[in-house]
């Protein structure tokens, strides 16, 4: 009997549970999608060598599991919030709240149950697809079979039973908790319009000063990129400075809009903004919260994308050389040699010879001595002309060096400081002229290096014995994209010891890598999208059953459909817009900050994804204004 | 002439399938002149708010004309009837209607707001006519911190503010103690003399009806009786008005629980 009539319930509530139910199967589907990915063989494989990013899907699968519980629980809510008269009539019909309960337990399980059963179903049906995407994106050509990953389906399985327990046991405690009179009275509870006094300005000042001095420090110190605390300070700033931005700034700002009555009287500008100030305490909160949420999508996929965009150049920092090996014997050098030239797709564009000598240095500003390489100065500007880096050294005396070095953090404080460089009894001091973070030979290779004048160097090398001496040989080669099944080739016959890079398959490494986070990026970006679209559209369309008789009045005394969709669609580009607005604020400052790590503008990659996000943000706001129009239309 | 003309209408309900039609109004007729408080009465079915709402153009006749200010109502569209509710007629409610968001100033103003008027001449209007009706120093309060009565007088204010051709006025005291009841209907009664606005109030209380200048009798769908004040007291009015209605059948006086059965059963 409670069963037939909660399945009556959930067929008649079906308008109200759709858009719930679809974010809830899309959610399921990208849980299912992510572990069975995880868990898929063929992926694995084909990541090679870095195969520990594969844990990126494992934890894209527990955020979303996460997410989708905070989700399922604010949403589940709201149901129980539009439905509480309805409940109060079965109670007032002689049903007792203990079979309520079940009655909304049951609810909870049909649609838990259904929405999981499309879920997993997508998830299935497209895995072979979206896997293919994938590998597509990763340059990598594999023929991906169709499989279902029993343990993929048995993870999901396990982990929304247990949310959706807990949610079905939650709502029926909401129903058991209350009185009768409550179940009653809940949609009349009277919301008050927020109160601006001067407590509201003061918080609306600092709010605005927060943000604005996060922005400074995010594209100011971040530009130095001496300090990486900006990062978490940055985000302390905007977190907080958005949050009372929407409990005071925003209140404020409708007041003093209010104070100008020839725009306020004016037409149903006085319905929309009274409309939205006495819902406004009840929305500030999710405002915020979405306004953050807007923002963490857009900067994560801004930077999955543009990492992905950028694989070339990003590869190139790392292994700078097209081909590069430690030289061994004559022999070795004349196979490679040869095996190059027999490749056709590609031609040799430059050969360097380098003699790197390693020496004990120790600086002034650190109490340690390291171990670290000298080059001499024609050296490096050679490599640096054949590698297209503009960074040339020029020493003016014998007592300068140049230094180039791996930690970021390190080089603001060389400048100007004295090092000691001693190899074998030799021992000879040097100014840092300046300092570097570009690498000129493979990272996997390469030690902190003092660049020295050449003379210098003559005389360090005469005292420097030969096994402190390394020969490496780098080639720079035309049609480096085709240079596939050379470095394959040249990989088998270079011996370990040789330590042999190569910039082609550092790119592939790259791409593979870079693909993987974009994918992820993508599907957990449409998840925050899809779930704050929905729990804007929610909070709307509960709001409109419960402000149905303002409209009705408002009919009476003479508004036409067409004015009350209009001053419907201001209320909402209010509500919708004002996070957007705070969202793109923030993402393109860390775009900017982004950008300065990579070096260059990202602000197209930026653009492209904010196009693709408001496009899908304005597909949600003109379902809810329909929505919402329909329901206050109605007579 | 007349402010409002109603020629032989006709309102049906009926199923949607056909079968028996319920007849809710039979051929009334009816004229009301400029500056008249006319009082409409019936017991509990009789069709006193279904003449109301097609008056007040929510419903809309199935035969016959209705004429407001020489303009056939039932030949408007949509939105000419929003435009023509807003400028031509003032509503009071029993539930009086007030929009909870707004403070009284802004539920008094908002039909002009609605049609653009200057926001200086809105400021003017607003203090003549809450002066007219008490309500200067609660203007920046909210609904639900004011009385009952003064929510019915704001609703007056708003009903009056776009000084309107016709008045309606359903139930207004349905809602309200005896002594604010007395007060609402001495205002209106100061309107309609010294401004001559147009009134139609329906009412079930006689006591309410003894403030009207004329009282019209409804009975199952058709016009039953009519009776003038004239020059007689209000009590002698009132006496009147209850020998009408005893011989009107279903006496209101005495069941006035009547009220809450027909408000449940006339939601639009």
């Amino acid at each position: 009997m409670l069963f037939k009539i909660a399945i009556n319930n959930v067929k008649k509530n079906y308008k109200n549970y759709i858009t719930y139910f679809l974010s809830v199967s899309f959610a399921v589907m990208m849980i299912y999608l992510f572990l069975a990915i995880f868990y898929n063989p063929q992926v694995n494989a084909s990541l090679g060598n870095d195969k520990k990013f594969m844990i990126v899907f494992n934890i894209a699968s527990a955020l979303s599991i996460l997410f989708s519980a905070f989700f399922i629980w604010y949403s589940n809510s709201f149901f129980i919030r539009t439905r509480k008269k309805e409940l109060a009539t079965y109670m007032l019909l002689g049903m007792n709240k203990f079979e309520v309960s079940i009655l909304v337990f049951i609810e909870n399980i049909i649609i838990a149950v259904a929405s999981f059963a499309v879920g997993i179903f997508l998830g299935v049906l497209f895995c072979k697809f979206f896997i293919m995407i994938l590998v597509a994106l990763m340059g990598v050509s594999v023929n991906i079979k169709f499989r279902f990953e029993y343990k993929a389906f048995f993870t999901t399985v396990r982990d929304f039973s247990i949310i959706f327990i807990i949610i079905a046991i939650h709502s029926g405690a909401l129903v058991y908790r209350n009185n009768l009179i409550d179940l009653f009275n809940a949609a009349k509870r009277r919301e008050k319009a927020p109160k601006v006094s001067v407590v509201t300005a003061l918080l609306s000042i600092i709010s605005i000063i927060s943000i604005v001095y996060g922005y400074y420090l995010a594209l100011t110190k971040g530009s130095k990129f001496t300090d990486f605390l900006v990062y978490p300070e940055f985000m302390v700033l905007i977190v907080v400075g958005t949050i009372i931005l929407f409990y005071s700034a925003i209140i404020f700002f409708i007041h003093l809009k209010r104070k100008k009555k020839s725009s306020y009287y004016k037409g149903t500008n006085l319905i929309s903004t009274t409309q939205l100030l006495y819902r406004y305490n009840g929305n500030a909160g999710s405002l915020a919260v979405i306004s953050i949420l807007s923002a963490i999508t857009l900067t994560a996929m801004c930077f999955t994308y543009s990492s992905y965009a950028k694989s070339v150049e990003a590869a190139r920092e790392n292994v700078p050389f097209s081909l590069q090996y430690t030289r061994g014997d004559a022999k070795l050098d004349d196979k490679i040699q040869s095996i190059i030239e027999s490749h056709k797709e590609i031609s040799i564009k430059s050969k360097d010879d380098i003699k790197i000598l390693v020496v004990n240095s120790k600086y002034d500003i650190y109490k340690d001595t390291w171990q670290e390489y000298v080059l001499s100065e024609s050296q490096y500007n050679s490599i640096a002309e054949h590698e297209n880096n503009s960074e040339k050294v020029h020493l003016n005396s014998a007592k300068d060096a140049f230094v180039v070095e791996l930690n970021v953090n390190k080089t603001e404080a060389l400048k100007n400081s004295g090092v000691m460089v001693q190899t074998g009894s030799y021992k000879q001091s040097f100014k840092v002229k300046d300092s570097t973070t570009k690498f000129y030979m493979a990272l996997n290779t390469l030690e902190e290096t003092i660049v020295v004048k050449d003379s210098v160097f003559n005389q360090l090398e005469k005292n420097t014995s030969e096994k402190n001496i390394i020969n490496v040989r780098g080639y720079m080669i035309n049609n480096e994209m085709k240079s596939n099944s050379l470095v394959k080739e040249l990989g088998k016959i270079i011996p370990k010891q040789n330590m042999f890079f190569s910039y082609y398959e550092n790119y592939e490494g790259v791409l593979k890598v870079t693909a993987v986070m974009l994918f992820v990026g993508i599907f957990l970006g449409m998840l925050f999208l899809l779930a704050t679209g929905s729990i804007i559209y929610f909070k709307q369309v509960v709001e409109a059953s419960e402000d149905k008789y303002r409209y009705n009045t408002l009919t009476k005394i003479g508004l036409s459909k067409k004015e009350i969709k209009y001053a419907v669609m201001k209320q909402l580009m209010i509500i919708f817009g004002l996070p957007l607005l705070v969202s793109v604020g923030h993402s393109y400052t860390a775009s900017q900050l982004f950008g300065q790590m990579f070096h260059e503008s990202l602000n197209t990659q930026y653009f492209i994804v904010l196009v693709v996000y408001i496009v899908l943000y304005i597909v949600y706001y003109f379902i809810t204004v329909k929505s919402y129009t329909k329901i206050v239309t109605q007579g | 002439m007349a402010v409002l003309k109603i020629n032989n209408l006709k309102k049906l309900y009926g199923s949607k399938f056909g079968g028996t039609k319920y007849i809710a109004l039979d051929n009334i007729n009816l004229e009301v002149e400029k500056g008249e408080f006319v009082g409409i009465m019936g017991p509990s079915g009789a069709g006193k708010t279904t003449l109301l709402n097609v008056v007040s153009t929510i419903d809309k006749p199935s035969s016959g004309c209705v004429y407001i200010d020489g303009k056939d109502i039932t030949k408007l569209r949509e939105r000419q009837l929003s435009s023509f509710r807003r400028e031509r007629l003032g509503f009071i409610f029993q539930d009086f209607n007030l929009l909870d968001t707004m403070t009284l100033k802004e539920n008094i103003i908002l039909p002009l707001v609605l049609s653009k008027v200057n926001h200086k001449i809105i400021d003017k209007k607003v203090s003549e006519v809450s002066e007219k009706l008490g309500l200067s120093k609660t203007l920046q309060k909210y609904p639900y911190e004011v009385s009952g009565g003064q929510k019915q007088r704001t609703a007056a204010a708003r009903a009056m503010i776009t000084e309107p051709a016709l008045i309606l006025a359903d139930e207004p005291t349905g809602a309200l103690d005896s002594k604010s009841a007395t007060e609402l209907l001495q205002c209106l009664g100061k309107l309609n003399e010294k401004n001559l606005a147009t009134i139609l109030m329906v009412t079930h209380d006689a006591f309410s009806a003894s403030y009207c200048k004329r009282i019209i009798f409804i009975k199952d769908g058709v016009l039953f009786n009519e009776i003038y004040r004239g020059d007689s007291s209000r009590n002698d009015f009132f006496q009147k008005i209850l020998k009408v209605l005893s011989t009107l059948g279903g006496s209101n006086v005495l069941n006035d629980f009547d009220n809450t059965k027909e408000d449940n059963s006339d939601v639009i």
